[in-house]
């Protein structure tokens, strides 16, 4: 077993348990200075992917911050994920290629998928501390959406 | 104080235009009617004139039930036509999106050209007997007009004209949509547990904005938003005075004094609804165009696209996608609360927890009255032969109930 490859499934699996907690400090703590965020999808009616999504670091704060003021679906979400390639970078990090599938459970217990898609995330280990998301690209295959998520993905 | 089973139920003391009853959303009779009265003998927008860039391009879609496909021609007219085959009635297009020399029936390969004209009929000796011949088999054209590159549909073949039908209504979106060439850049669909009406009610009773946070902060606290009228045009369309937003109040945004779309100034914000179900919203450098289907009383697909400069520079629409999705995109700060609003009034109107809902607002037009909503259900009475305060037209038989002063 590829240690270092264990250690990336870890980490990013973590990452998706801070998001599911809404650890949103703890997330970002997990984020590189120069991380970004963006969300994809793909209508049937246009030719060209839309983005939905798109943040710096600085821009994920500022709306973490935001989101205790908003109109929310209520209940919890689970980002279930796997691993499906972990491959290097010429810079030395690397690229992480997961399955996600996000599970929506409302406060009576009543759990449905809302959204299909994948992870690109780009994970850089190289120092010696804990690692870093870089960036973490979602791109969705569900685009019927749910309302008032008001959370990343 | 709180009121007993009678007084919940009555009708509220207030003129009959002033309350809607909840029935008027969750009867499926009235659905079924509406389908009829309103959904086949109005024009309703169908798709943005970008989406069918080619000739030969199509899109389909469903129309109060019907399908529909829309295609481009060689001659670059856009015509549209009912989804189905002369033949057998199987639908012809399958996709949302294609291009097509022909439309070709999957079932029997009956196809036809970009006119709707029949071409070829597979074995034709076949029909000599009877004389089914392709002149007699062409597809069911559907009225259609473009105005500032919306495209709009009707059933009804007798119908009045568009022009006559919108008036001046679409006037706020002639510089903005009608100067420079846009582009649908973002579509997305959310299945909402709710009436189709109240999805529009949300555009046209600004009284709301008080729950969204984000509109609290960068509109309801902008001087000027309570002073702007309402002009109420004929046959249930409305459209507002503008207002200049203050998107930067709200934490982390940005302002928007650049990109701004032709005719309007910085950060300016324009609404125009069109009955009966299409509101077309513009936050100074980027629009949105809202329509539903109805798919049931209690469930509606709403279909929301975001639209900019077509040939923009990769820059120039990163910022207009931006500022799209701050306010309507899926995780966007405005657009999904709604969604939650009106979720919220069916699950109490579903059962007959909720009775009525109160339009009584009276500002003199300003921008949190109600009579653009009461001018709305007024047209609504209109096409549906019924009052939407009393559907079932009981308030003036024996068993009418009114609430006490």
């Amino acid at each position: 077993m590829n240690t270092s490859n264990e250690s990336i499934r870890e980490f990013v699996a973590s990452t998706c348990l801070l998001l599911d907690e809404e650890n949103f400090d703890e997330f970002l703590e997990q984020c590189a200075p120069d991380f970004t965020y963006q969300i994809v999808a793909q209508s049937p009616e246009l030719p060209q992917p839309m983005v939905w999504l798109e943040h710096d670091r600085g821009g994920m704060l500022e709306m973490f911050k935001m989101i205790p003021k908003h109109v929310r679906m209520k209940g919890v979400i689970c980002r279930n994920i796997s691993v499906y390639r972990i491959r290097q970078l010429d810079d030395g990090r690397s690229e992480v290629l997961s399955r996600l599938i996000a599970l929506h459970t409302d406060p009576e217990g009543a759990s449905k998928v809302i959204a299909v898609g994948k992870y690109l995330d780009v994970v850089d280990s190289r120092s010696e501390s804990v690692p870093k998301l870089s960036a973490r690209k979602v791109e969705l295959e569900t685009r019927v959406w749910s309302p008032g998520l008001h959370v990343p993905l | 104080m709180a009121r007993d089973a009678n007084q919940w139920e009555s009708a509220p003391n207030l003129p009959e235009d002033h309350f809607i009853s909840a029935a008027t959303y969750t009867d499926e009779t009235i659905l079924n009617e509406e389908r009829d009265r309103i959904f086949h003998k109005c024009w309703k927008f169908a798709c943005h004139e970008s989406e069918l860039p080619n000739s030969g391009d199509y899109r389909t879609l469903d129309h109060a039930g019907v399908p529909i496909v829309i295609i481009r021609g060689e001659d670059r007219q856009v015509r549209a036509f009912i989804n189905s085959c002369s033949h057998r009635g199987s639908l012809i297009a399958t996709e949302l999106r294609g291009n097509a020399k022909r439309l070709t029936c999957f079932f029997h390969l009956w196809s036809y050209d970009q006119n709707g004209d029949c071409a070829h009929i597979t074995r034709p000796e076949g029909y000599q007997r009877c004389g089914v011949t392709t002149d007699k088999m062409g597809l069911r054209a559907v009225k259609v007009v473009c105005r500032l590159g919306l495209v709009f549909i009707n059933l009804d073949d007798s119908c009045e004209s568009f022009d006559d039908f919108v008036g001046d209504a679409m006037h706020d979106l002639e510089a903005p949509m009608g100067t420079v060439d846009l582009e649908v850049f973002h579509l997305h669909r959310v299945t909402m547990r709710a009436n189709w009406k109240q999805w529009h009610e949300t555009n046209m009773e600004l009284y709301h904005e008080w729950g969204h946070v984000v509109n609290r902060t960068t509109s309801v606290a902008v001087p000027g938003y309570h002073e702007r009228k309402w002009k109420i045009h004929p046959n249930g369309h409305g459209s507002l005075d503008p207002l200049r937003v203050r998107y930067d109040n709200y934490r982390g945004w940005d302002s928007r004094d650049s990109l701004i779309l032709p005719g309007l100034a910085p950060a300016e914000f324009r609404v125009v609804d069109l009955f009966p179900n299409t509101t077309v919203i513009i936050r100074g450098t980027v629009i949105r165009i809202d329509t539903t289907t109805p798919v049931a009383p209690g469930l509606t697909i709403l279909e929301q696209r975001g639209l900019g400069v077509k040939g923009e520079s990769a820059e120039d629409r990163r910022v207009r996608q931006t500022h799209h999705n701050q306010f309507w995109g899926p995780f966007g700060r405005n657009l999904s609360e709604d969604v939650i609003f009106v979720e919220a009034v069916e699950q109490a109107n579903r059962r007959g927890g909720a009775r009525h809902g109160i339009i009584a607002r009276h500002e003199n037009l300003m921008s949190q009255d109600d009579e653009i909503m009461r001018a709305y259900y007024r047209v609504w009475s209109r096409h549906m032969g019924r009052s939407a305060s009393d559907p079932y037209g009981v308030r003036n038989s024996s068993r009418v109930k009114v609430a006490a002063a």
